[in-house]
């Protein structure tokens, strides 16, 4: 074993608590003086250390500063706008408080919208939305690609999915893949089965289909075969805001041995993806079409629901989704929106990272590498050089 | 309390530790076998206690121990065990449990013994002939999301190890002397009760152990142990066994026992260095 | 009046503050452990807030779905908040065996339901629950100030919409001409003493508590100064909100 590596890592957070305890009388002076000093003293330390690096940093971080909008800020004032995401009107306030200013608000003529959230400003067309930097609940729209987890079968033919909204959301019998192809109809049997079919605490992967009255009834499907039920891999959840919406969320790696869904609503499923099988179909639809379809309908859809694992998975392939799962860890540790180009840059730095570094001889056995990658002080190097690399390709 | 784990997760899981080989076993998040998640602590936080720590661990499950110490009068009727059962006194409390929970119950009951049984036969909470120190511990869980002993233990060692005592002036020392003794105004001196830490251990197979398991590796686990060291090399009891699960829970090898300890005695002085 | 001189003549206070100065205040998200970024079982943050000697953590559970059905209103969220006054909190512990909270604590949480009910814009969660919980670490005077403050910290890092900030500190009176402002627990015991919050820094008190004998002759000039101070800490808060969050934004952008 690398001499190297710890047992137990603890983070120690000392402050000058101790040295208070030893005179409990001893506050603090004025905070506003303390406040404005505090600061200033920031700016002269910058300067002192280095030169216009750090000065134009300073600018830009005040330029950020004032970008953000705090709750109760007042966005915009005019009649023109509509409000969206995270905003709110006088007049929605006018039932819930009956100040006496929110009155004089009334009066005027334009509709001031205020934010409530913190976030930076969106504009588009005419509506106005506040983004928001803590972003932590999902909020459904339809079309995204999302991963739920079943936590109630109900007797009414649905599953409830906690999919990190503020609501459950519904997966209904009719808007799955029943198993035996699509040209068989429903019957009473299957709504008997649906527990069979799935059990609380499966993962599926999924697409909104419907979102109804004020985003908060939110309807899944799982209509297609890249849907269904998730095996051979393992989830991660990461904070809502570092996954972002694109046209694609499944991404292949590793000579496509490794597939990825960043589903919007913030889990992330890695898992082995069987290369081999796939390109076999290809070529078997390349023959016959028309026979195999149903077919490999057939096929896939008894295998849609079953629990077991690819048995083909050896140590080799494990270690490899673990590699991904610390990638993925590594980013959210950092606050790194996770992205493509962002996996793969993470996936090359830990190869040079490795080899670099002289206690790994990365050949003879990969498993250490994992270790080495839970010291969360070679997190933070690691997505420092990631953020070094991007800013050198601008 | 319980995470919900999918089903081919979890086999995804077994799958990955249940194998002939040690070598080719590897846990869920990398860790290597004997290694602990890392923690976050904030030692002596809270200045109007003796002694105080709070841990975070890395699955959100907070620990937060305070230490007050207070001056009682020693009551002779009482045998030495139970005199240091009145000394010692644990307060426990996690969000959502009721106060006679018996996860409750048990935890505070094995806390309490790892301290009472390393003061038998030592006179570190004495102070005088007439009086003694009481302490009182007092243990509050934040987030709860899996079996917190392993991190209790942890904390309670960090807090008495960080525990100030108040330093003794007056020198009359007898029984007769109805005097209370004087303590310094602010001198404070640090007495080191050697507390044990408890970890806990899981067992996969035949000859696979896993400390400080995660949640997923709780619910796949064959059985779990609950050893409990103490510094200088020593495992002392009680040993238990725990089970977390009911679709993988099965029979161990004793085998495994002596495995175990052995792996704790080689890890446990490292762990306590460490915090 | 008490044997304490809490307003010396050169203008200081016991502990050396002048009237008008707010304690040290000093909040984190103390979960920016970032471990939470990727934590399987949480989605939630602590905020641990300390406020001169008070030091006061706060989670916030949900939104999300309540467990229990019969709760569930079609309109809007329901919001709950328990506060756990630890038992070592003060500097004789508290050797009350049951873990029943005081009547005090009952009357805080009724009253801070209330205040939050209408600070979080409650109609964007229907069909859901919000629960605080509240934990009380160590206690100093003005503590019902530093548990509104910290739960307005915790509903911002948690992004929870909110209408607006709340602020609260507590204010004293001396020689029925003296006003402190953020008292510690000293001043608290002897003096005729409040709280107020207000809403956003602006001269809308939301909540007022005078638990004393009051003069009441005083009582608009003792809401005036607990009105200033408000506002300047609405303005400590969100700069340290705002400091907190700079890293992340650089990513949305």
């Amino acid at each position: 074993m690398s001499s190297s590596q710890k047992i137990l890592t603890v983070i120690k957070h000392d402050d000058d608590n101790i040295k208070i305890a030893e005179n409990l009388q001893d506050f603090e002076g004025n905070i506003n003086e303390n406040y404005v000093f505090n600061s200033s003293d920031d700016d002269v330390n910058m300067k002192d250390i280095s030169d216009e690096d750090s000065d134009e940093e300073n600018i830009e971080n005040n330029n950020l500063l004032n970008q953000i909008i705090s709750p109760g800020d007042l966005v915009i004032k005019s009649s023109e706008y509509m409000k969206g995401h995270n905003t709110y009107t006088t007049q929605d306030t006018l039932h819930s408080t009956s100040n006496g200013s929110s009155d004089e608000k009334k009066n005027n003529d334009e509709i001031n919208i205020y934010s409530s959230t913190l976030g930076v400003l969106s504009k588009i067309n005419k509506l106005i939305s506040v983004t928001n930097i803590n972003k932590n609940l999902y909020q459904a729209e339809i079309g995204d690609h999302i991963i739920g987890q079943i936590v109630e079968v109900t007797s009414t033919k649905k599953w409830k999915l906690n999919i990190n909204g503020n609501n459950l959301a519904n997966l209904q019998l009719s808007s799955i893949n029943l198993p035996g192809g699509l040209l068989r109809r429903k019957n009473e049997q299957d709504e008997l089965n649906m527990k069979q079919l799935l059990k609380v605490g499966d993962l599926i992967n999924c697409e909104v289909q419907g979102v109804h009255s004020n985003g908060n009834d939110i309807n899944l499907h799982t209509r297609s075969l890249k849907y269904g039920k998730l095996r051979n891999g393992a989830l991660i959840k990461v904070k809502m805001g570092l996954i972002q919406r694109k046209k694609t969320h499944t991404h292949f790696f590793n000579n496509n041995s490794i597939k990825i869904i960043l589903g919007c609503n913030g889990f992330i499923w890695v898992s082995h993806e069987k290369a081999a099988a796939e390109t076999v179909n290809k070529n078997k639809d390349a023959e016959s079409i028309k026979t195999d379809i149903t077919r490999i309908e057939q096929d896939t859809s008894f295998e849609i629901y079953s629990d077991i694992n690819d048995p083909s998975i050896d140590l080799s392939k494990r270690i490899l989704i673990s590699k991904y799962v610390i990638i993925i860890k590594i980013l959210a540790f950092n606050n790194l929106v996770i992205n493509e180009q962002r996996i793969n840059a993470v996936y090359e730095l830990i190869l040079s990272y490795t080899s670099s570094n002289t206690l790994s001889n990365k050949s003879s056995n990969s498993k250490e590498i994992l270790f080495v990658l839970n010291d969360f002080d070679i997190m933070k190097d690691i997505a420092y050089q990631l953020v070094q690399g991007e800013k050198m390709r601008g | 309390m319980n995470t919900l784990f999918s089903t081919t997760e979890k086999s995804f899981f077994r799958e990955s530790l249940i194998k002939e080989n040690i070598s080719e076993c590897l846990r869920s998040d990398g860790r290597d076998f004997q290694q602990l998640r890392t923690l976050e602590s904030y030692p002596s936080f809270l200045n109007n206690c003796n002694g105080s720590t709070r841990l975070v661990s890395q699955d959100g499950t907070e620990a937060i121990v305070s230490c007050k110490v207070q001056l009682l009068e020693n009551d002779y009727k009482l045998s030495e065990k139970n005199l240091l059962n009145k000394l010692v006194n644990i307060d426990l409390s996690i969000p959502d449990l009721d106060n006679g929970n018996k996860l409750l119950i048990q935890i505070e009951d094995s806390i309490k013994n790892n301290v009472v049984s390393q003061l038998l036969g030592t006179e570190t909470l004495k102070v005088t002939a007439k009086y003694s120190f009481q302490l009182f511990i007092d243990i509050l869980v934040i987030n709860c999301n899996s079996y917190p002993l392993g991190l209790i233990s942890l904390a309670v060692y960090a807090t008495l190890n960080n525990t100030l005592f108040p330093v003794l002036l007056s020198q009359d020392d007898d029984l007769l002397v109805e005097q209370v003794p004087q303590f310094h105004d602010h001198d404070l001196k640090l007495i080191k009760i050697p507390c044990p830490v408890t970890f806990v251990v899981a067992i996969f197979g035949e000859n696979l152990l896993l400390v400080d398991p995660s949640e997923e590796e709780l619910q796949t686990a064959d059985n779990c142990l609950i050893i409990n060291y103490v510094m200088g090399k020593k495992v002392v009891g009680p040993v238990r066994t725990i089970q977390f699960n009911d679709e993988y829970t099965k029979g161990f090898n004793p085998l495994v026992l002596s495995k175990a300890m052995k792996l704790i005695e080689s890890i446990g002085e490292e762990v306590l260095q460490a915090l | 009046m008490s044997r304490f001189e809490f307003f010396t003549s050169e203008g200081l206070r016991i502990d050396g503050r002048r009237s008008g100065e707010l304690k040290n205040f000093e909040s984190s998200i103390t979960t920016t452990s970032n471990f939470a970024n990727f934590s399987r079982s949480t989605s939630t943050n602590t905020t641990y807030l300390q406020m001169g000697q008070n030091k006061v953590l706060v989670t916030i559970n949900g939104p999300k779905e309540p467990t229990n059905r019969s709760k569930i209103d079609i309109t809007k969220a329901t919001l709950t908040t328990t506060i756990n006054i630890s038992k070592f909190s003060k500097v004789n512990r508290n050797t009350n065996k049951s873990n029943l909270p005081d009547k005090q604590t009952l009357e805080w949480e009724y009253e801070i339901t209330q205040l939050f009910s209408k600070i979080v814009v409650l109609e964007t969660y229907p069909k859901s629950t919000i629960s605080i919980n509240v934990t009380v670490l160590q206690q100093d005077g003005g503590l019902l100030s530093a548990i509104i403050n910290c739960i307005t910290t915790a509903l911002i890092n948690n992004s929870v919409q909110i209408y607006d900030i709340v602020t609260a500190v507590s204010v004293g009176i001396v020689d029925q001409k003296h006003f402190l402002l953020d008292l510690n627990h000293l001043e608290e015991q002897f003096l005729s003493s409040g709280t107020i919050a207000t809403i956003g820094g602006s001269d809308e008190v939301c909540l007022m508590r005078i638990r004393d004998k009051f003069p009441l002759d005083l009582i608009e000039e003792f809401v005036q100064v607990g009105v200033q101070g408000c506002s300047v800490l609405k303005h400590i808060i969100i700069n340290q909100v705002k400091d907190m969050n700079l890293n992340k934004l650089v990513e949305i952008q």
